[in-house]
């Protein structure tokens, strides 16, 4: 039966090839969309190192202090002195509460992370540090260009880079100012050109010394600022005006928080919250709000919202729409040209059902024939995903993001187009399945 | 054998009612050779569908071998036709992308019949209508009249106890209709199967042993 059902399914195929074709393009190409897309998703969003804690870690890279409008308020009195009239100025000014006069924003102080968040009690790991500061470095004479972090030790324990060889530097090396510098792979090529080891190799950082390589980390393939620097150094090589700007809590420090679980993201952030009001209010600053992001809000701040907000489940929402959108353009085709299809075979169906096909004979039959087509299709569509990708990369199209084949977004993808496939096949047979067979003889011609 | 009782169908369209066929009476024997004739729109088809269980009358009652059939589920009627009835049409209705004995194997197939148990009756129905040298032919390598002769191979192959037949001779010439014509009448001789055929051709008529007319979708006697 399978035998006889394979034979049609192939000889319709080559029978109808413009619609072979078509059917064979567009499934191949709705999985190969499927397949870069969720390819780029995984690779911003998915949780590889070095933030595979990811849903424990939240971000806080800005900060606002508010001051609110103030008014000047006079009261007169009038005391008797002597006999005479005299008329008391006081002079009181009144604070009008959530009437924003001034808006500062900026990244966080070193000080505020010392005396406030360092103290925090839901967090498992606090980390400081800066982020992506540049540096000129040249060798061999050639200018070369890089950006570094500044970080603190807890820094290598929330996000978990992987060593090619050496490893993260330890508070000692922080607190004592040590000259030791992490690279990232590709860095340490380029400065030093390609070498079995790289450990123990000085780097020259202009008045700051010479710096020993302790360690080289992967390629980092994400977009995310905190941690795609070229070079990581502890944080006390930061000068004391850039940890503390003069006024109040601002700097240019980030803080990563990692929650001991997921559930307890939450918490963290109502820990926040507590930790803005009990900042002192100073310099005529009113309010104060960190602006914790999670990974995703980070990731979509490069393209929608603000420093404020927090819109990673909204971009996500946004770009899963996108993405349903464009699908819908070739799975309908697909569906109405499988329509056509079976319709164009009633005579087909019409003498089965004479000769005794059941219903469910029919649609195992068209079952069959849309498993086979979708089948090549996704083969062909997996040619196709890894040659564009292959090109991407090679274009860095996504810059440092490289994309990465994934083996469960190919199963999900071919299931999707199955489905369709499924749909798009049953529906038609199922009304001619259900037609009298003296109607679908009619109608079709062989 | 077959057995029609005030037997009507109708056809309902938005704007009106056509009246295929009205309150048709008749009984066919076993081992019968049976013509029906009537002008063209007169409802011959259309009887012939309600005989062979391929569409359901509107009013009326069909049975074959004492089985009452009207009332039965679309899968019971599927496996009806299978076991008991063979067709063959004007238009031959061979699927064209498969070969010669692959359509004929057709109603084996819905047997659940082995492939070698397939092969070797679709090879004797091949043998009877004299094609088996063409077995892996495609119809479309074939004339008009292989066509029908592999058609009448796909219809006996399950050895049903009747075969309807609407115009089988239609769209042939008079040589090649009637070869087709003798390969029925054979048929009906020499296995006893009941034929039940469609004509326009009164000498092909008059070969079998009744005929039934039909006027305005009314039997004429
Ligand atoms: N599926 C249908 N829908 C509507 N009317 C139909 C349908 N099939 C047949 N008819 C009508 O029923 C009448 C009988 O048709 P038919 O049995 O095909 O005639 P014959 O085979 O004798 O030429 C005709 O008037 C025809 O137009
Ligand atoms: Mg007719």
């Amino acid at each position: 039966m399978l035998k006889n059902y394979f034979k049609i399914a192939i000889k319709v195929l080559k029978r109808n090839k413009l619609y072979t074709f078509i059917s064979l393009f567009g499934i191949s190409f709705t999985l190969m969309v499927l397949m870069l897309a969720s390819a780029v998703l995984e690779n911003e969003l998915g949780a590889n190192p070095p933030l595979s804690k990811r849903d424990r870690i939240l971000f806080l890279p800005s900060f606002t202090g508010q001051g609110f409008e103030r008014e000047k308020i006079s009261t007169y009195d009038t005391t008797e002195v002597n006999g005479v009239m005299k008329i008391d100025t006081t002079v009181t000014t009144k604070i009008i509460e959530g009437k924003v006069a001034s808006n500062t924003v900026s990244s966080l102080s070193y000080k505020l992370y010392k005396d406030h968040l360092s103290r925090m009690k839901t967090p498992e790991l606090i980390s400081v540090f800066i982020d992506y500061a540049p540096l000129d470095v040249y060798p061999q004479g050639q200018k070369l260009t890089l950006n570094g972090n500044l970080t603190d030790a807890a820094y290598w324990k929330i996000f978990d880079f992987r060593f090619v060889e050496g490893g993260p530097f330890t508070r000692e090396a922080v607190d004592n100012k040590a000259n030791v510098i992490i690279l990232r792979e590709s860095t340490a090529e380029k400065y030093f050109g390609k070498q079995a080891s790289y450990l123990g190799k000085e780097l020259a950082w202009g008045i700051q010394g010479s710096f020993k390589v302790v360690g080289v980390v992967k390629d980092a393939h994400t977009s995310n600022r905190s941690v795609r620097a070229d070079f990581f150094v502890p944080i006390s090589w930061a000068g004391e005006n850039e940890l503390d700007y003069p006024q109040a809590y601002f700097g240019s420090c980030v803080v990563a928080l990692l929650a001991k679980t997921p559930a307890d993201m939450p918490k963290m952030e109502e820990e926040l919250r507590n930790v803005e009001n009990n900042l002192e209010k100073a310099n005529n600053f009113d309010r104060y709000m960190i602006h914790e992001k999670n990974a995703a809000d980070v990731y979509a701040w490069q393209f929608m919202g603000t420093q404020e907000t927090r819109k990673g489940g909204e971009f996500l929402g946004i770009v899963l729409g996108v993405l349903a959108f464009f699908l819908v353009i070739p799975i309908l085709n697909l569906v109405n040209l499988n329509v056509t299809r079976i319709f164009e075979r009633s005579s087909e169906i019409g003498v089965r059902k004479a000769f005794g096909a059941k219903t469910g004979d029919l649609l195992l039959q068209f079952l069959f024939e849309n498993l086979i087509i979708t089948f090549l299709g996704g083969i062909i569509g997996v040619f196709l995903s890894l040659l564009v990708m292959n090109v991407l990369n090679r274009a860095e199209v996504f810059g440092v993001t490289k994309l990465t084949f994934n083996l469960s977004v190919l199963f999900i993808s071919i299931f999707i187009t199955f489905v369709f496939g499924i749909l798009s096949g049953f529906l038609p047979a199922w009304r001619i399945a259900k037609t009298p067979v003296a109607g679908a003889l009619k109608t079709g011609k062989l | 054998m077959i057995e029609l009782k005030n037997l009507s169908k109708s056809y309902y369209t938005d704007v009106l009612e056509t009246v295929a066929l009205n309150d048709i009476s008749l009984k066919i024997g076993k081992g019968e050779f049976v013509s029906i004739m009537g002008p063209s729109g007169c409802g011959k088809s259309t009887l012939l569908n309600m005989i062979g269980l391929l569409d359901s009358p509107t009013r009326g009652h069909v049975s074959i071998k004492g089985v009452n059939l009207e009332n039965q589920k679309e899968n019971d009627l599927a496996k009806f036709r299978n076991e008991n009835l063979g067709f063959i049409f004007q238009s031959f209705h061979l699927i064209s992308d498969l070969s010669v004995i692959d359509n004929v194997e057709l109603p084996l197939l819905y047997r659940g019949e082995s492939a070698k148990e397939r092969k070797r009756l679709s090879e004797e129905a091949l043998e009877k209508v004299g094609l088996l040298n063409r077995k892996n032919h495609y119809p479309n390598q074939l004339s008009g009249g292989q066509r029908q002769r592999v058609a009448i191979a796909r219809a006996i192959v399950g050895k049903p106890a009747v075969v309807m037949a609407d115009e089988p001779t239609g769209n042939l010439d008079s040589v090649l209709g009637n070869e087709v014509m003798q390969l029925l009448l054979d048929l009906n001789e020499q296995e006893k199967v009941t034929v039940v055929m469609v004509t326009h051709d009164e000498s092909m008529a008059r070969k079998t042993h009744r005929v039934i007319r039909l006027y305005d979708g009314s039997l004429v006697n």
